[in-house]
């Protein structure tokens, strides 16, 4: 097995789904740092799914508004912004900024569990099915993270939305909400 | 004492580049843990854990775009945080006296056993420098890390602001901007650093340096310094004839 | 700028505290005994009260006796000395008008002359703030003394002088609205200046440095519409300045009182309005003002 990287073309149908669709680590949250301050938050607390100028115009977006973006394996409903130096068929987000209400010890209302959001619901958790009938758990075969490059989109505009989708119901809280640092 | 000195022995400053800054907040992040643990008051939060967070930072790094005539256009990166001005308006208009200028190295402080909370520096700043605490009702803003760049208990590297020391692209680069043999000084000569607003007329120390010329795809041909070559001589005389043909 | 009540309520009662007085120590009211008393009561208790006001703006209150001792830089500072002791010199004349004391009407004039001082040591707490190009202007202290001195007028119920105040007093208003809403732009100050990047190209702000909030954003930078901002524009005029001067011919008593409460709330609409449409240039970084 090589470390060094190569490129196939992604599996499955990609008919359809003509953007490819990235995500980056925020810097500053807790995949950079050794802990989390709660303080962080204020620095990004919400993510956007930035797009690039020829579908932020070709597709009528105004600042404020949502997109459906959906993929072989699921679909979800999140805020965009314009992002002029970006490569036109690609779109992209922070990973890990999107919550579950009620986790982290947050706010039900925290932006995080509102208006933040995920790509995983657009990936599936398995490969297509190998020539031997099984499939693969769609991670990296040695630490097991996922981390995808080959996730295909399309994008369609649904104006103003007050949260993301899919919005699920606040978990149960296993520690108490913090009230200080 | 909110008299400005009429010089300063030294002129300590930081020196931002904008070519090499990512944006990745460990400047951010590094100036609000170590104004955690220092002099005064930490900086405070509120509702750290709550629906609409707010709280005091002394850094900050905004993100633009920016779109030049005919190339593509560029992400900037861009710490903002105290500018040491040479002729601050957040000294000279404060009441009590605990916003000072130190005559020894033009370091811009706020003494918060004397600051009343009036909010008059941070209207007088341009540049945003000085936030209020929510929690101390004082005003506070970059120290430059005076309790860090004097002190003989850190080891000698340490000895430069947390934004400086933590940096990863080596975008923050802090030194006497009065040398002129300076590090930082010959920086900013070498790479035309500026000034914010300087129409404001604060004279700012602190300097930022533009990102570097981007290469254009159309001219990034090897050959191009080789299409330019005029044949000279008798080879010159016979290339004109030739081309009178 | 964020209208914060408390500026709002000192620098208008203070103002019309401090005009008013300047009538009452010249000797433009024929007042003596509890009449005395009481004209002097009313115009030392708006200036107190106002002055009183402006500590409900600090973080740490209990230290504001610092605050008299920069004045060799600081506006805030002189305003701070000017009332005290505009209050000071004046007291002789209160006294001897109220104890018939008989003392000679020139210490009147000097605390009249402290009193406007003392307004436009008010004024150039705001007018020195080259960051807020709007206020950076002649206009501004011209402004508060106007107030100050058409209140006083109206307070005194001077029919020839308040009147004529009142003109003056719109067309200070006028002229400060139109002018400032140049201001911004003539200072030259855009995003490219505030961060250099016009050396590259055009700016706009691409993400914000924070998506929770902070102190500047919520003191600095405050928008209001412009049909809301032209509406309060003209109750500004009308109710500070047109209907007063009409008002104030009403005979007795009354006819000062309802002009005076009219031009309060005149008052108050244009000191709200020269907080909620003073722009920042901190705000460009974040993306105010395209």
């Amino acid at each position: 097995m090589s470390p060094l990287p190569v490129w196939y073309p992604p599996y499955g149908e990609t008919e359809g789904y003509p953007v490819h669709a990235l995500t980056q680590r925020p810097m500053d949250m807790y995949h950079s740092w050794g802990s989390q301050n709660a303080w962080l938050r204020q620095i990004r607390g919400k993510n956007f799914l930035y797009l690039p100028t020829k579908i932020w115009e070709g597709g009528g977006f105004a600042p404020g508004d949502y997109a459906r973006v959906t993929s072989p394996s699921g679909e979800i409903v999140v805020p965009v912004a314009h992002m002029a130096a970006l490569n036109e068929n690609t779109v992209w987000t922070w990973n890990a900024i999107g919550k579950r209400k009620a986790a982290w010890a947050l706010d039900a209302a925290a932006p995080e569990a509102v208006e933040g959001f995920l790509l995983n619901h657009l990936i599936s958790e398995l490969l297509p099915a190998k020539g031997d009938g099984h499939r693969y758990s769609n991670s990296d075969p040695v630490t097991g993270q996922a981390a995808w490059f080959d996730l295909k989109v399309r994008i369609a505009r649904v104006g103003p939305r007050d949260h993301a989708e899919p919005a699920f119901p606040p978990m149960p809280r296993v520690v108490p909400q913090g009230s200080q640092r | 004492m909110t008299m400005l000195p009429a010089t300063t022995e030294k002129k300590l400053g930081l020196v931002i580049d904008l070519d090499t800054c990512v944006g990745c907040h460990a400047c951010v992040t590094a100036c609000k843990g170590w104004n955690d643990q220092g002099y005064g008051v930490p900086l405070s939060d509120q509702n750290p854990y709550g629906a609409d967070p707010s709280g005091t930072f002394l850094n900050r790094v905004h993100s633009y775009q920016v779109q030049p005539v005919d190339a593509a256009p560029q992400t900037i990166n861009f710490p903002r945080s105290c500018l040491h001005c040479d002729d601050a308006p957040c000294v000279t208009v404060c009441p009590t006296g605990a916003s000072y200028k130190r005559a020894e190295d033009g370091i811009v402080l706020v003494n918060e056993d004397a600051c009343i909370g009036c909010g008059l520096c941070a209207w007088a700043c341009p540049y945003g420098a000085r936030e209020m605490d929510a929690a101390a009702g004082v005003m506070k803003k970059c120290t430059l890390c005076v309790d860090r760049i004097y002190n003989e208990n850190l080891p000698e590297e340490d000895r430069e602001p947390a934004c400086v020391r933590t940096c990863p692209t080596g975008a923050r680069h802090f030194g006497d901007l009065n040398d002129a043999e300076s590090a930082v000084s010959r920086l900013v000569a070498a790479r035309g650093g500026y000034d914010l607003m300087p129409e404001m007329g604060t004279r700012p120390t602190n300097k930022y340096l533009p990102p570097r010329k981007k290469d254009r795809p159309d001219q990034a041909s090897l050959l191009a310094p080789l299409l330019d070559i005029k044949a000279t001589g008798f080879a010159g005389w016979l290339d004109r004839m030739l081309g009178k043909i | 700028m964020h209208p914060a009540p408390s500026v709002i309520v000192f620098t208008v009662l203070s103002g019309i505290g401090f005009g008013f007085l300047a009538f009452v120590a010249a000797g433009l009211l024929p007042v003596s005994g509890w009449g005395a008393f009481f004209v002097w009561g009313l115009g030392y208790g708006l200036a107190v009260v106002g002055l009183g006001a402006s500590t409900f703006h600090l973080g740490n209150p209990q230290r504001a006796l610092l605050a008299f001792t920069q004045w060799r830089s600081s506006w805030l500072s002189r305003e701070a000395w000017a009332s005290v002791v505009t209050l000071l010199v004046l007291a002789p004349m209160a006294l001897s008008d109220w104890l018939g004391l008989g003392l000679p009407r020139g210490i009147g004039w000097l605390g009249a002359g402290l009193c406007l001082l003392t307004v436009a040591a008010t004024s150039m707490i705001y007018a020195q703030i080259r960051a807020v190009p709007r206020w950076n202007l002649w206009t501004t202290p011209l402004l508060f003394l106007a107030f100050a001195l058409t209140g006083g007028a109206l307070l005194a119920g001077r029919e020839v002088l308040a009147p004529l105040l009142c003109l003056g007093l719109a067309a200070a208003l006028i002229t400060t609205f139109l002018l400032g809403d140049q201001q911004f732009v003539r200072r030259g100050a855009n995003l490219g200046t505030a961060t250099g990047l016009d050396r590259i190209g055009a700016a706009s702000v691409f993400e914000l440095p924070h998506t929770g909030g902070n102190y500047l954003m919520h003191e600095m930078i405050h928008v209001v519409g412009r049909k809301h901002a032209m509406k309060l524009r003209v109750i500004a005029v009308i109710c500070g300045a047109v209907l007063p001067a009409a008002l104030v011919l009403l005979p007795g008593h009354l006819g000062i009182a309802f002009a005076v409460l009219v031009h309060l709330a005149g008052a108050f609409a244009a000191r709200w309005l020269f907080f909620a449409e003073a722009e920042h240039v901190v705000g460009l970084y974040y993306g105010a003002r395209g």
